[in-house]
């Protein structure tokens, strides 16, 4: 079995993939040649058969003997091995071998158009995709990556049409059917909706498609729809960017129900509630309410259902069964008593501001007139 | 969290400490991650991610999961160090004397030489935690192992620019011999767990490979690493870098 091998300029190498300090590899011509030789021999060994790396005169040459079966196929999965790590300086060499080999390596063309794209490196990207597709004019997720290439290249008319392509090829392409469905819903939602309802029937665990169905209904106006949708979002990955929006997308609706229950005015049940909060933290103290404070708002952080009456929570630091709006209105005091700059997901200062007064009536009543 | 193996470790630290473990996000911290380990007063632990780092958050939180399970193995007895005032000043001063600090204005050179002692502690302290909970989560949370090379690869070439001459020379060389062993055996432990030798090439170069070896094997006579162990390690480290009069151990009883 003959050798692969590659080459490339040690300039390309990306030192910061190293568990080194670049400058120090740098100032180090041999440390930063055994680094490199150690980086390949440690890559090919997982893959089996034995790497010979030598790095010369600023080129670095790798040649990889197969211990058996198909060396390209072995090397494309280990290429698409590093893209996953992130790691596209040590693909991009591994791909263009893959190419000179064989141009027509669809997996090769796909894969290095992709990172290229992924790279912003988008003029490369479109010309590598559209070879691809010259001789695979079928190969629908080709087509919604060069889509995917012309959106971020702001050229969309091309997008809409290569995303259209790919769906017509394969019309439960969830991927092209997402990305058509955002270019389409900044201007017409109505366009968008049915594209991403399919995207997210067909990617039920991708938080992106969800989420993105959930701001189609929204923009339409179908928010008892969108709200489940919204939970679904950030079940999927809580921690992640697109969890925080449908957190506060979440909020907006929650608070603009509220207000519209009490035809834009104050809750006075709410009232009552931070009144009652006002009482309970005055007699438990700081620390008391800073737990209490503290445990409702990781209660919270799955949304708090405020418009439900029923009383369906309870606490470790506080006994009792408690409505949402009542958990809310004792989370919104505890913020303000602790840490009134920081936002607790939800606007009751006039609720909180009566109470107050109420308060203040209660501990110095006015005579009666 | 959604990773499952992010969710077992969860559950075993549950289960282990008898309290829930609550994760939120956080800003405008230096850290990956904040723990605010919980007391019978206020039963939860809180598990704060830098949300810079929300990218890599289950693997943040499998390992400070790791460090509960360690630290908290015996709950009548968590271990926390507490810097011991005196000696820790002298220490200070000791240091604020020596090159390159004695030529620096003289209120700088007591604080730099100050935030040498705290580093110093802080890393006998971690570095061997560090270890015993990167080899937990490589053993039981398969899955994340791409997260936590990525991770270690960031720390080490971080932890690498340390032999810069411009970072080699700004502090006393008593002090960067000590950083650099725990750096070493640091290296040693990561290559252990993960067949990854790259990362020990400048300890070998610069010969400090050798003492950071006798530091990762006072670590490996020391499995399974649980908190009374741990601290035995810590204690050993101290002793070969003569840092031990610098630090005591308190520990809290927190069975809920």
């Amino acid at each position: 079995m003959t050798p692969f091998s590659f080459q490339f300029s040690l300039a390309d190498f990306d030192l910061t993939r190293l568990p080194i300090d670049p400058d120090l590899l740098r100032g180090d011509a041999s440390m930063l040649a055994a680094a490199i030789q150690e980086f390949y021999r440690e890559s090919f060994e997982k893959l089996g058969g034995s790497a010979t790396v030598v790095v010369r005169d600023g080129v670095v040459s790798v040649a990889w003997q197969p211990g058996s079966g198909d060396a390209s196929a072995q090397l494309l999965q280990h290429a698409i091995g590093l893209l996953r790590q992130g790691n596209a300086s040590s693909a991009e060499p591994i791909l263009r071998a893959l190419l000179v080999q064989d141009a027509h390596n669809a997996d090769a063309l796909y894969n290095l158009g992709m990172m290229l794209s992924d790279q912003g490196r988008l003029t490369e990207a479109v010309e590598t995709l559209q070879e691809l597709l010259n001789f695979q004019p079928a190969h629908s997720d080709g087509w919604t990556a060069l889509g995917v290439a012309h959106a971020r290249s702001n050229a969309i008319p091309e997008a809409v049409k290569a995303l259209e392509r790919a769906i017509e090829i394969d019309p439960v392409n969830a991927h092209a059917l997402r990305n058509l469905a955002a270019i389409h819903g900044k201007e017409s939602p109505a366009l968008a909706l049915p594209l991403m309802q399919e995207a997210a029937r067909l990617l039920p665990d991708d938080q992106r498609s969800q989420y993105g169905l959930a701001q189609c209904l929204l923009q339409i106006g179908f928010i008892e729809e969108a709200d489940p949708l919204l939970v679904k979002t950030i079940s999927l990955d809580p921690l992640s960017e697109i969890a925080e929006l449908a957190r506060a997308e979440r909020s907006r609706i929650a608070e603009a129900n509220l207000r519209a229950n009490a035809g834009g005015g104050t809750r006075p049940d709410a009232v009552f509630f931070c009144l009652d909060a006002l009482q309970k933290f005055q007699a438990l103290g700081e620390e008391q309410t800073k737990t209490i404070t503290f445990e409702i708002a990781m209660l919270g952080r799955q949304g708090l259902d405020i418009n439900d009456p029923s009383k369906k929570y309870t606490l470790r630091s506080l006994p009792g069964d408690f409505t949402g709006l009542h958990l809310a209105s004792l989370l919104y005091t505890g913020m303000q008593k602790i840490a009134p700059n920081t936002d607790a997901g939800i606007d009751l200062s006039r609720e909180l501001a009566e109470a107050k007064t109420l308060l203040a009536d209660q501990v110095n009543p006015k005579e009666a007139e | 969290m959604t990773h499952p193996d992010t969710q077992k470790m969860l559950q075993l630290v549950e289960e282990q400490t008898g309290y829930r473990v609550s994760v939120d996000l956080i800003s405008g911290i230096q850290e990956h991650a904040q723990m605010i380990s919980a007391r019978p007063e206020n039963p939860v632990h809180l598990i704060r991610v830098n949300d810079t780092q929300r990218a890599f958050a289950d693997y943040i939180v499998a390992v400070q999961c790791g460090m509960l399970l360690i630290l908290w193995s015996d709950l009548s007895k968590v271990p926390a160090i507490v810097l011991e005032e005196r000696p820790a000043a002298e220490q200070a001063e000791r240091w604020a004397g020596m090159e390159p600090l004695a030529s620096m204005p003289a209120d700088l050179s007591k604080k730099v030489g100050r935030f040498y002692v705290e580093g110093l502690v802080k890393q006998v302290q971690s570095v061997p935690l560090e270890i015993g909970v990167a080899k937990l989560v490589f053993e039981k949370c398969p899955a994340l192992r791409e997260a936590q090379a990525e991770s270690f690869r960031a720390q080490l070439q971080n932890l690498s620019q340390v032999f810069t001459p411009k970072v080699k020379d700004s502090g006393p060389a008593e002090v960067f011999q000590k950083n650099v062993t725990m750096n070493a055996a640091l290296a040693l432990g990561w290559s252990e767990i993960s067949g990854d030798r790259i990362a020990l090439l400048p300890y070998e170069s610069t010969g400090h490979l050798e003492s950071g070896k006798k530091l990762f094997a006072a670590l490996q006579a020391a499995s399974p690493l649980d908190s009374a162990a741990y601290t035995g390690v810590v204690n050993t480290w101290a002793r070969i870098l003569s840092l031990e009069a610098l630090y005591r151990w308190d520990f809290s009883n927190r069975k809920p």
